[in-house]
């Protein structure tokens, strides 16, 4: 083939990989990726220089940034030692969260990247962080990306898309039950955010800490120094079983214990938001812990609004709102 | 006036001729002899809407919307005489759970395993 100055340029873009928009959030549990190849999520502790033996995939990826450190990111990680994002803020664990969520297909493109927060005036500390060249080495392979522009959103608002289609007309209480923390969101007719607050009371974390402190699963699953993994048990609260307890008890268990928190769930709306909920038309619980719940307790589906996938709504509706937008 | 809300918190309400003119023919359907006694069962059955007294604020009247619980049960119908000879009854504002939001629905679930 003879090369003319005419095709050089056709060449050029048919070569050229274009700016890709992602949708991000860094929640101290989980990272959450979202864009046109689908949803990823990655438990968000992890472990220095893991061993030779240590089993990395697509969400459980061991991740070099720019020269430090190997980490091992993901679930597996987190069933024994590790180091969790729960003490540090967002803003600081941004950018290492966002690379290990980078994807080989990243790697020579500029990134658009929606991320959103719970905390409004973070939202411009959360750009910054954000914002910059990567060049990383993820389960082996070489990704050199540029986030050119950041797209700081309220959290709550992509899970609010996601429900849309389900809605009704009217102000919508939004209930995004995280691990660590729940976020509750007052929304108006027109989907905007008219108040809300993180509430860390209402974290899934507290659920599984009661689970935890229950007399038979301390006797059955605690180690020699008496600790209960917190992790293993939320990831059998997922499961038929947790350890030696049999299907039917853990089954009882988890009952016992969800009735209790949704009791505590109740309690906190009644005494801080009983005006708000008199007059709202629609209910949506999402995140991790929607899935949960509503898993253990059918009877939330007759009142709440569960999108599909809870866990990823919150990415997925921002991605599909900005796109919406286009 | 000052009226006993719930948790012993004092409620003071700035009451309008309109207000007491209204108050008055609530007590006439209700049967209560004392204007307090009945405010009292208005918060005791309607308190969510009334919450804000806790903190003993002071009322402005478009709060004081009453919106019936389905935690509680609703007062016998009452026929109530019109100034201009209709016949009102109470059973005609009496919710269907259509009316019922989804946040009072999810207060008054049981969760009791």
């Amino acid at each position: 083939m003879t090369l003319t100055a005419q095709s050089i340029p056709l060449l050029s873009l048919a070569s050229a990989k274009h700016t890709r928009l992602v949708s991000f959030e860094n929640s101290n549990s989980f990272l959450k990726r979202h864009d046109s190849e689908g949803s990823l999520v990655i438990a968000a502790g992890h472990r220095e220089n893991p061993s030779v033996h240590a089993h990395s995939d697509d969400e459980n990826p061991i991740v070099i940034l720019e020269g430090q450190r190997p980490r091992w990111y993901g679930a597996r990680v987190c069933q024994g030692d590790h180091v969790s994002n729960s003490h540090r803020s967002k803003i600081e664990t941004a950018r290492e969260s966002f690379a290990a969520c980078l994807r080989p297909s990243d790697d020579g493109r500029d990134l658009i990247v929606i991320a959103s927060h719970w905390d409004k005036p973070a939202l411009e500390a959360l750009k910054t962080s954000l914002l910059g060249q990567y060049s990383v080495t993820r389960n082996g392979v070489k990704i050199q990306c540029a986030v050119t522009q950041v797209i700081p959103t309220m959290e709550g608002l992509g899970s609010f898309h996601s429900a849309k289609s389900q809605l009704k007309e009217g102000k919508t209480l939004l209930i995004e039950l995280g691990y660590g923390t729940a976020e509750i969101w007052f929304i108006d007719e027109t989907g905007r955010i008219v108040d809300g607050a993180p509430v860390t009371r209402l974290g899934v974390i507290n659920l599984v800490k009661a689970i935890a402190d229950d007399p038979t699963v301390r006797a059955l699953t605690q180690d020699n120094s008496g600790t209960v993994n917190l992790s293993a048990i939320s990831q059998a609260l997922q499961q038929d079983t947790l350890g030696k307890i049999s299907a039917a008890n853990w089954q009882a268990l988890k009952a016992k214990y969800a009735s209790e928190f949704l009791k505590d769930f109740q309690g906190y709306l009644r005494t801080q938001h009983a005006n708000h909920l008199q007059s709202v038309s629609n209910l949506v619980l999402t995140g991790g812990g929607a899935a949960l719940l509503s898993s253990i307790q059918p009877k939330l589906s007759q009142v709440f609004i569960v999108p599909t996938q809870p866990q990823t709504a919150s990415v997925r509706g921002a991605y599909e709102r900005q796109m919406s937008n286009v | 006036m000052s009226v006993r809300c719930p948790m012993s918190k004092t409620l003071q309400i700035t009451v309008t001729d309109e207000i007491a003119q209204q108050i008055k023919a609530l007590m006439e359907v209700t049967g209560h002899e004392r204007p307090g006694a009945l405010i009292n069962v208005l918060v005791r059955r309607y308190g969510q809407d009334l919450a804000r007294c806790m903190s003993g604020d002071v009322l402005p009247t478009q709060d004081m919307r009453v919106q019936p619980s389905p935690v509680v049960s609703l007062p016998t119908p009452v026929n109530v005489p019109l100034p201009h000879g209709d016949v009102l009854s109470t059973q005609d504002i009496v919710p269907t759970s259509q009316d019922i939001s989804p946040g009072t629905a999810f207060l008054a679930m049981d969760f009791e395993t």
